[in-house]
């Protein structure tokens, strides 16, 4: 007898036939409990769903059927958590992601900072570092020293390397600048590097020579704009109380001669910055800035080791941050684009597949694998908020010297070594648990500062407490207007 | 589960082959900001769990009773994920990152009769 062939045919197949199978098997994630209505799951990639409470009891109960929950069951399908075949045949997608969400450790470090020199002319109430001298060459970093952090720069495994120039005030130390620009520029071209330079600068001291130079090395600039006069001024004290005008002048004529998009601004919130919001969003609105950071201060000095009064200033600060970030958005819904950077980062990593190596915010942490800080005085520190540590006498995270200590030594020494000990929050306790895991990150410089401990406990941590918070703020806005996901997603449009 | 309201917290006395000793640890982790936290193993499986409120906190028991009930089912299904979800997990990390393992030497004797590595003894 002959086998009855089945005839191939173009035509579409019923629906039916490619219904799921009855059991699925569990991917990893993770969730959160967003509302008391709502959860959020996260998958090890970041893809996240939002589902009524109970879905996920549901979910590992195996009591989810495709034939009455369709849309459900082809989301968590979607999305990588769970899978209906046995044999995983997108496992490779998956861990091409998981790749591609921590590309920023493939090159290792990127942003070099060079403290050229400790003096200011300000004397801003938060910073721990400036020193105020008549002495031209007191706190200037040495010749001898910028040459061996050059070099190590060079070293980098990274093609694409940053060299920040910091203070202090760093253009009164133009001309150490000037000789590690140039002395850059000439050790690129045999290394084939690509460097980023950017001075960060109060723009005081700014002159028509500096702006000249600045445009023709292609230098950007970094200032500090807290907001209007009356906040910029109290936290930025300076002779004559003119901190703003300078601040405002200097903008204008960088733009003018350096580039309009090449010269950025960062605000520090202080306790006065906390009563006026609305006022410092609409400065930067006023001085024609398409984005605002609302940064809060760092808990170096009068936060130190006080967990009920960070956890006060934490609330106060995400109060602010809240009212400030719906101030913003009111300015999108009236077509005027205007966007909040942490905000920002943090939603590049929820709704794009890629990594985002943001020093503070991410796993392993930005020290040593993304930044390093070569001092004045040719110590060598793991990040900015280390060498702030060390003025005040603490120098737990510094990995050596200039004068003493190669390359192998300061990036994969035993100091490196035992930071990496709690720089990943996937083997911290309280975040290995977290569903904003892939979202946030690990400081290991904060919680030692603040809990005298770069391990960390979560429940007191004043990293944990304004991060989780955000993150949880952003998908409740989200989940809240379609129209505000919208916007976040134009937010977030020219990322890749 | 069997509660206890105590005036400025609670006992709670699970039975620890449903909740394991790393699920109380974990649940309960996250209440040391305000309590303080007491995780005894008993006889017959039941491991007891006490929270004292700190000097600084106010103490809604009730509350206190329902959020503890939530957190430990939901610290048990994050294990149950976790637990399940392990060796995909690690397959996934591991092939993340395969291409940075450096090479391995070979160390030990192998067989070579066609002559394809180098440092093998002549067949």
């Amino acid at each position: 007898m002959q086998p009855t062939l089945e005839r191939a045919t173009r035509k579409f197949k019923d629906l039916a036939v490619y219904a799921p199978a009855g059991s699925y098997t569990l991917l990893p994630f993770r969730f959160h409990v967003l509302t008391p209505e709502k959860e959020l799951l996260v998958s090890e990639v970041g893809d996240y769903l939002l589902v009524p409470r109970g879905t996920v009891a549901r979910v590992v109960g195996r009591q989810l059927t495709y034939a009455e929950e369709p849309d459900l069951y082809a989301d968590l399908l979607a999305g990588f958590f769970i899978t209906d075949s046995p044999e995983l045949p997108l496992l490779d997608v998956l861990a091409t992601r998981y790749r591609t969400k921590k590309a920023f450790l493939e090159h290792f470090t990127a942003l070099h900072i060079f403290v050229v020199t400790l003096r200011c002319e300000h004397t801003c109430h938060y910073c721990q570092v400036s020193r105020v001298t008549a002495d031209k060459n007191a706190f200037n970093m040495a010749r001898h020293h910028l040459d061996q952090g050059i070099a190590h720069m060079m070293r980098s495994p990274n093609p694409h390397v940053t060299m920040e120039f910091q203070g202090g005030e760093a253009l009164l130390a133009f001309e150490v600048i000037q000789y590690g620009v140039e002395e850059a520029e000439r050790l690129a071209v045999r290394h084939d590097k690509q460097i980023t330079f950017v001075i960060c600068t109060n723009l005081a001291v700014l002159t028509d020579e500096i702006l000249l130079y600045c445009q023709q090395h292609n230098i950007l600039l970094s200032t500090s704009l807290d907001g209007p006069a009356f906040i910029h001024n109290a936290n930025r004290h300076r002779p004559k109380r003119n901190s703003y005008e300078l601040t405002i002048q200097g903008i204008a004529r960088a733009r003018e001669v350096v580039g309009y998009d090449r010269v950025s601004a960062l605000m520090t919130t202080s306790t006065l910055s906390l009563e006026h919001p609305l006022a410092i969003v609409d400065e930067y609105v006023a001085q024609g800035f398409a984005n605002v950071f609302l940064r809060p201060i760092s808990p170096y000095g009068f936060a130190l080791r006080h967990d009920r009064k960070n956890k006060y200033a934490t609330d106060a600060f995400l109060t602010f941050y809240k009212t400030a970030l719906a101030h913003i958005l009111d300015y999108n819904f009236r077509g005027h684009f205007l966007r909040e950077d942490y905000a920002t980062i943090i939603l590049r990593k929820i709704l794009t597949p890629f990594s985002v190596g943001y020093v503070d915010l991410q796993s392993p942490a930005g020290l040593v694998n993304s930044v390093v800080v070569f001092n004045y005085d040719g110590a060598v520190y793991a990040s900015d908020e280390a060498r702030m540590l060390a003025e005040m006498g603490d120098v737990t995270f510094k990995l050596g010297h200039l004068d003493t200590h190669a390359y192998e030594e300061l990036f994969y020494g035993p100091k490196a070594r035992e930071i990496a000990g709690a720089w990943a929050n996937e083997a911290l306790a309280g975040c290995s648990e977290c569903a904003f895991q892939p979202y946030c990150g690990a400081d290991p410089v904060l919680h030692h500062a603040t809990q005298g401990d770069m391990y960390g406990h979560r429940p007191t941590s004043v990293f944990c407490q304004k991060n989780m918070e955000i993150i949880r703020y952003l998908f409740e806005l989200m989940d809240a207007d379609p129209r505000i996901e919208a916007i976040f997603r134009s937010w977030v449009a020219d990322f890749t | 589960m069997q509660v206890q309201l105590l005036s400025n917290g609670l006992e709670v006395v699970v039975d620890a082959q449903t909740f394991s000793e790393a699920t109380l640890h974990k649940c309960f982790y996250w209440y040391t900001r305000d309590y303080q936290v007491t995780i005894q193993p008993g006889i017959n499986h039941q491991t007891q769990v006490r929270l004292v409120a700190k000097e600084h906190v106010a103490v809604d028991v009730t509350a206190l009773q329902h959020q503890v009930h939530n957190d430990l089912l939901d610290f048990r299904l994050r294990e149950l994920i976790a637990e399940e979800t392990r060796p995909i997990r690690e397959l996934l990390v591991a092939k993340a990152f395969a291409h940075y393992a450096p090479p391995q030497p070979l160390t030990a004797p192998i067989s070579d009769p066609v002559g394809f590595h180098p440092l093998a003894p002549a067949p």
